[in-house]
């Protein structure tokens, strides 16, 4: 029986992992970064679970290394894919030379780039310090230091602004799915280590779904203030006490002026880099929006030995990128008995 | 009243329907922070509604400045909307009586104002020709054209 190649070592290319070499199939995982994780290892908690992200992780590579079936290998590139099923040549880059790899089935589990708001200049990011994306918040909160950029003290007041890089024609058009779900999460964790810090959400509409739900209610509770909204601009004092977001409350039509210390903008997903290339090596599709087409059902592809788990077709949130990397690596070992 | 039956005959108006209704447009607007009457994201949804007040003359407080245009997330072109109200107001006889004076007055003489008598005596004084009263043949065309005559 041939192996397995997953491309993406993030949660969903570690779910398709671990139960690869739970059924003996011989698989390797390939990461272009120096650590595993992907995106999930940069939040502290994950939504709407709550869970320790590196516990998440650390617990399924520990059993993915003793059932010594699977090769991981971090820090490289992939350089050329030949071939077709059950006959991929695979050739990767890594810090220690060229690797060449035969695989049977290839699991794209590729994931996505956060978006860069740069382009967004009335929000003044990149101009303002103490404008940030929820993944530099989400990261300070993991370190346990919420502070602000300009003067390293704690603010007292957080605004997130939503949609950031989705639902906008100029950027994204598709919702990311997964930045309603952070910012409740994230805001309800601020109040629970900073009851006394003011924490705004300016939303067009809040997806929360299923269990979500309950974070959104909960954020609620604890005095998250909710304004539906996307603001037209945002201004820093002078001095740089603080920011100030212009915006109209749909609810009512008032023209509002919000002060706060600190911005964060929930960013949405973007394809990652190279999603072009091998779409291409493949000869698969995808979509507009750039990532990866599924054909008929999710983890399909039109090529044969092909699969995709978890963002890499499109924005997830964690228990469908676990879902989907199990999916995946059921139809890789069908595919794999020809 | 419903103007999408009429959407079509207007530049820039094709996006209406992809609008959130997220109010950056309102929340970056000169006029709405001085006049709150003038609201564009309700008028884009008053229009996405098919419930309209053409006679309302607050459709008229728009400067062109474009900056709901420029910032809109969905392209929605409101700037293009408050126009394709206005337009469909003149046309119907709808807009407030100020404008269909001005009209009159740039039909009459060519300009936005008529030439008052202060204005005549300034420009002999500092030796300027004298200034007629001069419509265009042109813009009479255009106000055939585009039913602004019969608007007043």
């Amino acid at each position: 029986m041939g192996s397995v190649l997953i491309l993406g070592g993030g949660i969903a290319g570690i779910q398709a992992a671990l139960n690869l070499s739970q059924i003996g199939i011989e698989t390797f995982l390939v990461e272009r970064e120096e650590e595993l994780g992907g995106n999930l290892k940069n939040l502290g908690s994950t939504f709407p679970e709550g869970k320790q992200a590196s516990d998440l992780i650390e617990n399924k590579l520990k059993e993915i290394r003793s059932s010594q079936k699977a090769t991981i290998i971090t820090g490289a590139e992939l350089s050329s894919i030949t071939g077709e099923s059950p006959d991929f040549k695979t050739s990767l880059k890594t810090l220690k030379g060229t690797r060449e790899i035969e695989c049977g089935s290839i699991i794209l589990a590729t994931g996505f780039k956060p978006f860069d708001p740069t382009s967004m200049k009335h929000y003044g990011f990149g101009k303002y310090e103490d404008v940030v994306t929820a993944l530099d918040l989400a990261r300070m909160m993991k370190d346990g230091k919420l502070i602000r950029n300009s003067n390293g003290k704690e603010p007292a007041s957080v605004t997130f602004i939503q949609c950031i890089g989705s639902r906008d024609l100029r950027t994204h058009t598709y919702c990311s799915c997964f930045c309603c779900m952070y910012a409740v999460h994230l805001a309800t964790a601020i109040k629970e280590k900073y009851p006394q810090c003011m924490i705004n959400i300016l939303y067009m509409d809040i997806r929360t779904p299923f269990c979500a739900e309950l974070n959104y209610e909960e954020a609620r509770r604890r005095g998250v203030r909710f304004y539906r909204s996307k603001p037209a601009r945002i201004l820093a004092s002078e001095g740089n006490e603080h920011l100030t977001i212009q915006f109209e409350d749909t609810l009512d039509g008032e023209l509002r002026f919000l002060n706060s210390e600190l911005v964060v903008l929930s960013i949405g997903a973007s394809p990652p880099d190279g999603t072009d290339s091998l779409s291409s090596s493949l000869k698969i599709d995808c979509e507009e929006s750039g990532f990866f087409k599924c054909e008929k059902a999710p983890v399909f592809t039109k090529g044969k030995g092909v699969f995709i788990a978890g963002s890499a077709s499109g924005p997830k949130d964690i228990s469908s990128c676990l879902a989907e990397g199990s999916a995946a690596a059921a139809q890789a070992a069908i595919s794999l008995k020809g | 009243m419903d103007l999408r039956p009429e959407l079509k005959d207007y530049y820039g108006t094709e996006n209406v329907y992809v609008c959130y209704q997220c109010g950056t447009c309102t929340g970056g607007c000169p006029v709405h922070r001085y006049l709150p009457e003038y609201n564009v994201r309700q008028i884009v949804k008053d229009i996405i509604d098919g419930e309209i007040d053409l006679s309302d003359k607050s459709l008229w407080y728009c400067t062109t400045c474009y900056i709901c245009y420029e910032r809109c997330p969905q392209q929605v072109k409101p700037l293009y909307l408050v126009q394709a109200a206005t337009n469909s107001a003149f046309k119907k006889g709808l807009a407030p009586e100020s404008i269909k004076e001005m009209n009159r007055i740039v039909l009459k003489c060519g300009r936005n104002s008529e030439i008052t008598s202060i204005a005549r005596k300034q420009r002999k004084t500092l030796g300027l020709p004298e200034l007629k009263d001069n419509v265009s043949e042109d813009y009479k065309k255009i106000a055939e054209l585009t039913g602004l005559s019969k608007g007043l």
